[in-house]
């Protein structure tokens, strides 16, 4: 049985400041099926903050992929952290996940929030065993726990930026709260049992900075580790190079079992003939001038190939992006986003319009755009990729 | 009396020569004319890819207006275009 590891966080750094104080890593190991995530929350806030923390989150991903106990990544770690000038102290907290679903996951927990185990839309409660180590000069202590990762479980960990905002308001004195937090993650899931691990952790942060009335007054970080099946998606663009493979597009395109996208007029068209089925235009300009989508039976969405296939390349290549309403290349873009593994199929055959040096624009080959897309969905979305060239 | 039928490609070549502007179409034609036309949206017709047409219907943008392939060169014209077919239709 095949596990899908969904990991994601969502992060703002305290109002003012201009570095984020939190850190969050993560790592596909042992070919994606061991996952590590770590998220610290260093002393303070702004850039001495975001120091700690990032050296905290990298050694400590790097200690437990190399198999070292939770007792000597913390020494390790309290070992190699600089002393704030400010406080003399070094100080940084953390929480490491590693997981291989299916078979085991470990927590270690220091001084962050408690995380949560959701699993069937309730909280789950983990026994854990305390390890003390010695740091800075002092006696601390890691929580460790041990449980098995099931299909739908959901892992939540967060900063104290979470469970603090709202500190001071007249709705939440002393902040929002450990308690209040469980209960809103609790109902977005019974909201929508199958919110990605993405839009869950956006919920939380948004929520938590509403809590400080838009103003954060600490390093805010939510991180979801959501063990699912896979969510499959088929992109299909471009003619194939012999016609006699019209047919062979078209199977692809009727047995794949997830969501279908098709990028690429004559690609739609082709299909739409060999299944005997209706392609209607949407007869309106986009938000973002690309060509207008299409709509057809059985597709999840149908949109023009080449330009659009750019600006969604473009769009994963932009970390500041954030999605318009009526733009087919936003939209294929969340989907992506949204997916786990990603098979294109992609036809070679040349449209020698495209070529025409007349062409106000460049017009790129179908074939570098979709290599640049999936160079970009594997190394900064961790998603998996297959190209098919027909 | 039979509607006038106008479709627009909105392939690639003829979207990026211009045919853009031809989606205001709806919006651009008095409502008088737009009762007695029907305005459609079309995937790639192919016509690009054919080489061996008449000079002043070789390049995208193409419309076709019942039918018959046209290359409009604005907006301004496929309007003169899609009138003159509406009265030759009278």
């Amino acid at each position: 049985m095949r596990f899908c590891v969904e990991v994601n966080c969502a992060t703002t750094k305290k109002f003012g400041q201009a570095a984020f104080g939190d850190t969050f890593v993560s790592k596909k190991v042992s070919n994606g099926k061991r996952v590590i995530a770590v998220l610290s929350d260093g002393l303070g806030s702004g850039i001495k903050a975001g120091v700690l923390s990032s050296l905290t989150a990298t050694a400590a991903l790097n200690t437990v992929e190399q198999n070292l106990t939770p007792k000597k990544t913390a020494e390790l770690i309290y070992r190699t952290l600089p002393e704030c000038s400010l406080r003399k102290i070094s100080y940084s907290t953390f929480t490491i996940a590693d997981i291989i679903p299916g078979k085991k996951a470990e927590i270690v927990e220091f001084d962050n929030p408690p995380y949560l185990l959701i699993r069937e839309g309730k909280l789950v409660s983990v026994e854990k065993s305390m390890v003390e180590f010695t740091g800075a000069g002092s006696l601390k202590k890691i929580y460790i726990s041990n449980f098995t990762p099931e299909y739908g479980d959901r892992i939540v960990f967060i900063s104290d930026g979470v469970t603090q905002s709202g500190m001071g308001t007249a709705k939440y004195p002393l902040g929002w709260g450990i308690e209040n937090f469980s209960q809103f993650i609790l109902g977005e899931i019974a909201e929508n049992p199958e919110i990605s691990a993405r839009d869950l952790s956006e919920k939380v942060l948004q929520r938590s900075i509403m809590n400080d009335i838009w103003k954060a007054k600490d390093d805010i970080t939510c991180s979801v580790i959501y063990v699912r099946k896979p969510r499959n998606t088929l992109i299909l663009t471009g003619p194939p190079y012999r016609q006699s493979m019209d047919s062979h597009l078209a199977d692809s395109f009727s047995e794949f079992d997830g969501s279908k996208i098709i990028c690429g007029g004559t690609t739609a068209q082709i299909i739409a003939r060999e299944l005997n089925r209706q392609i209607d235009v949407v007869l309106k300009r986009t938000s973002t001038n690309l060509p207008p989508p299409s709509v057809m039976e059985g597709a999840d969405y149908v949109s023009e190939g080449i330009l659009t296939l750019c600006k969604v390349a473009e769009y994963l290549e932009d970390k500041n992006f954030s999605p318009s309403i009526d733009d087919p290349a936003s939209k294929i873009t969340e989907i992506l986003k949204n997916s786990d593994q990603i098979k294109f199929i992609v036809g070679t055959r040349i449209n020698e319009a495209h070529q025409d040096p007349n062409m106000p624009v460049e017009l790129e080959i179908r074939r570098n755009i979709v290599k640049r897309i999936c160079k970009e969905l594997e190394k900064n979305f961790l998603k998996e990729t297959e190209i098919e060239y027909i | 009396m039979k509607k006038i039928s106008v479709k627009i490609c909105t392939g690639t070549a003829c979207y990026v020569m211009g045919g853009c502007d031809f989606l205001e179409l709806p919006s651009a034609l008095s409502e008088s004319l737009l009762t007695k036309v029907e305005i459609a949206g079309t995937n790639c017709l192919g016509l690009c890819k054919e080489v061996d047409r008449p000079e002043e219907l070789k390049y995208p943008p193409f419309v076709m207006i019942n039918e018959k392939v046209y290359s409009p060169s604005s907006l301004g014209h496929l309007i003169e275009l899609v009138t003159e077919e509406v009265k030759l239709n009278e």
